[in-house]
């Protein structure tokens, strides 16, 4: 038997209530007051709804539609497995760019991310890729740079060959 | 107040604030016509950018997106057969038919015309309606703004899905999320691990973003829709449906006012209000029922109407009272906070003038979207069929260069990936993701709200008679969500686990 993911999710929540609630034991009442307002009413529908959700998973499983919410629609049409395969490359996208923006700063990354995403993930070819990252590149500059006048944070490795180059 | 209306009149037609609020409006009819973006998303995207703006060039901004990307999502639905947002499901249902037999061009035009009147009619109800709650909202104090916060999150939370136990426990956990830096009463620090960064809390921008925009495109990536070509047929024929919409006058009123209805009520919003114009057409249509479903203008333009109308009554509860009607009102709520503007008696006495100019937007944006979408259908359709895989990185890095405006410090990239993971694991386990960014929205209000009415009243603000009614009404609430939680619980279907689940 495999706990589905909305229970490891309801789990995640009561042991985040479940913290809150005691960390704000030692604070001023009128500090944890509100805590503890809160706290208390979300524990007891969680473990409420712990209790609807651990009763069904032996025998059945959900219809599609019992998992509708008023949120936007989930397409349930690919199979899970295929999900969690293509949802963790995403993420791997995500954290590369992070990375990138960590080590090389905003103005190198983002073209960098375009470019690598486009020829390897979208596999198209090298004249849309450049074209593409460049446009972003114009906007970053645009409309960061000049009109919002952000201060980029400079790369880790770029401050390290500054130092280096300094002495 | 006439004199406020005629202001705000006055100040949305100079150049710079009608340019803005055309920018608005072409950015939602985009969004809209590519299936699984859409309002919420681009709002979300877009607040970040607004962040040194003039509330009064702003505004005009954010409203024009929102009202229009339920005009072009009718695009991909009627020649793709695929929804441009949740709002333009059942349009599907009489749109596509039409499509299929080489009445594109008249389903759009009635779509259009339909959208307008209905946008139209819900800036008006909006505009009546502060007049009438004017004076209500005016009584209310701290105490009974404690409990109408509460009520808020209860009623989003509850309504909100088929599991109203997981729709208050996640609000509660936005409120939660909300408390995180330093308290406003002592100074204490809270939950912040020593941390600067959330030493002035969650930045919200960042928390939306992560919660509903990467969730998405990583749902369209994951899926990897591509759209196939556009047909001719979606040229002509506009003129015929646009008369279908006059000739349907009592419809468009009908659909209109369910609208507005259904956008009033927190929690209902966007992906419910197109059923209940359809069904209320197929129930009142003469002929509806050998009909509809086969390609009857009709069913295309009731569920058109009611989506536009939505936004007008969606405002009323999130302008008066701080409760968004829907999802995409409390991420614009996010936006509120950001200018300076506090939903209550503020919106109808000292900021009555940026109220105005927020229903005339809606208006006028309705007008210019549908005029837009009446010349560019063609070009707007060309936008559906984009290929996900080369739209995907362009809005990445756009959502990363916006969550970064939020502090201008690398933990508000740390904080958009951590709350990307939370929104899409909410997403795909049937968590709705709403109440959350309500809470967050509305947790240092509600704190406030409970300190001052302790300090002024003692525990004794909960006898109030305005608490008493509001502290019943969540309790009905409650028990409207025990009885749905029982009715989903027979929609369970009892069938062998299989070992990938």
């Amino acid at each position: 038997m495999k706990i589905r993911p909305t229970i490891l999710l309801n789990l995640l929540l009561l042991a985040v209530f479940t913290f809150a609630a005691v960390s704000a034991w030692r604070w001023p009442f009128a500090t944890r007051l509100f805590v503890w307002a809160i706290s208390v009413p979300a524990l007891l529908c969680l473990l409420a709804q712990l209790g609807i959700d651990l009763r069904q998973t032996n025998q059945a499983e959900m219809s599609e539609n019992v998992l509708e919410t008023a949120d936007l629609p989930v397409d349930r049409s690919v199979p899970p497995k295929l999900v969690l395969h293509r949802g963790l490359n995403f993420l791997a996208w995500l954290l590369g760019l992070f990375g990138a923006i960590w080590l090389v700063g905003f103005q190198a990354a983002t073209p960098l991310f375009m470019i690598l995403y486009l020829k390897i993930q979208a596999r198209s070819g090298w004249l849309l890729s450049l074209v593409l990252a460049a446009m972003i590149v114009a906007v970053q500059f645009v409309l960061f740079d000049r009109l919002l006048q952000i201060a980029w944070p400079e790369g880790v490795l770029i401050s390290w060959f500054e130092e280096i180059i300094q002495g | 107040m006439i004199e406020a209306a005629t202001q705000a009149a006055a100040a949305l037609v100079s150049p710079e604030r009608i340019a803005f609020l055309f920018i608005g409006v072409v950015m939602g009819l985009i969004l809209g016509a590519i299936p699984g973006l859409g309002g919420l998303i681009g709002l979300t995207i877009l607040i970040p950018f607004t962040f040194d703006f003039d509330p009064t060039v702003a505004l005009p901004m954010l409203i024009g997106l929102l009202a229009v990307n339920t005009t072009s999502d009718t695009i991909p639905g009627v020649l793709f057969g695929v929804p441009g947002t949740a709002a333009s499901q059942a349009t599907i249902l009489d749109g596509y038919p039409m499509a299929q037999r080489g009445e594109a061009g008249r389903a759009f035009g009635a779509a259009y015309m339909a959208s307008m009147l209905g946008g139209i009619f819900g800036a008006v109800v909006l505009a009546v309606s502060i007049f009438v709650l004017g004076p209500l909202v005016l009584a209310f104090e701290s105490p009974e703004f404690f409990m109408l916060g509460i009520f808020g999150i209860t009623m989003v939370g509850t309504l909100s899905g088929k599991f109203p136990l997981r729709g208050i426990s996640i609000g509660f956990f936005g409120l939660l999320l909300a408390m995180i830096g330093l308290d406003p009463q002592i100074g204490l620090p809270r939950w912040t691990f020593n941390s600067i960064y959330l030493l002035d809390g969650l930045p919200l921008i960042t928390v939306a973003l992560g919660i509903f925009a990467i969730p998405e495109i990583a749902d369209m990536v994951i899926k990897g829709t591509q759209i196939a070509d556009v047909p001719k047929e979606a040229l002509g024929g506009r003129a015929e449906g646009i008369r279908d919409a006059f000739r349907n006058w009592a419809l468009v009123l009908r659909g209109s006012a369910m609208g507005v209805w259904i956008g009033a009520i927190p929690g209902l919003g966007g992906s419910v209000v197109d059923w209940f114009a359809y069904g209320q057409a197929r129930q009142t249509c003469k002929g509806a029922s050998e009909t509809f479903g086969k390609g009857d203008v009709r069913g295309v333009i009731a569920p058109e109407c009611a989506n536009n109308a939505k936004d007008g009554g969606a405002l009323i509860p999130t302008i008066l009272f701080g409760i968004p009607g829907s999802g995409s009102m409390a991420v614009l709520l996010v936006a509120f906070m950001i200018m300076g503007l506090k939903p209550g008696p503020a919106m109808i006495t000292t900021q009555l003038d940026k109220t105005y100019l927020m229903i005339w937007s809606l208006a006028v944006a309705n007008v210019f979207g549908t005029g837009i979408c009446l010349f560019f259908t063609p070009q707007l359709a060309k936008v559906a069929s984009i290929r996900i895989h080369l739209l995907a990185p362009v809005v990445v890095v756009v959502v990363f260069l916006a969550a970064f405006q939020a502090t201008r410090s690398l933990g508000d990239l740390v904080a958009l990936i951590v709350f990307s993971l939370l929104g899409w694991s909410m997403k795909r386990a049937g968590w709705s993701r709403p109440p959350l960014i309500l809470g967050l929205v509305l947790g240092s209000i509600i704190e406030t709200r409970l300190y001052i009415s302790l300090q002024l009243h003692g525990a004794g603000f909960l006898l109030r008679p305005v608490v008493l009614v509001i502290l019943l009404l969540i309790i009905a609430t409650v028990g409207y969500g025990a009885f749905q939680e029982r009715r989903s619980k027979q929609q369970w279907v009892k069938v062998p686990v299989r070992d990938e689940d």
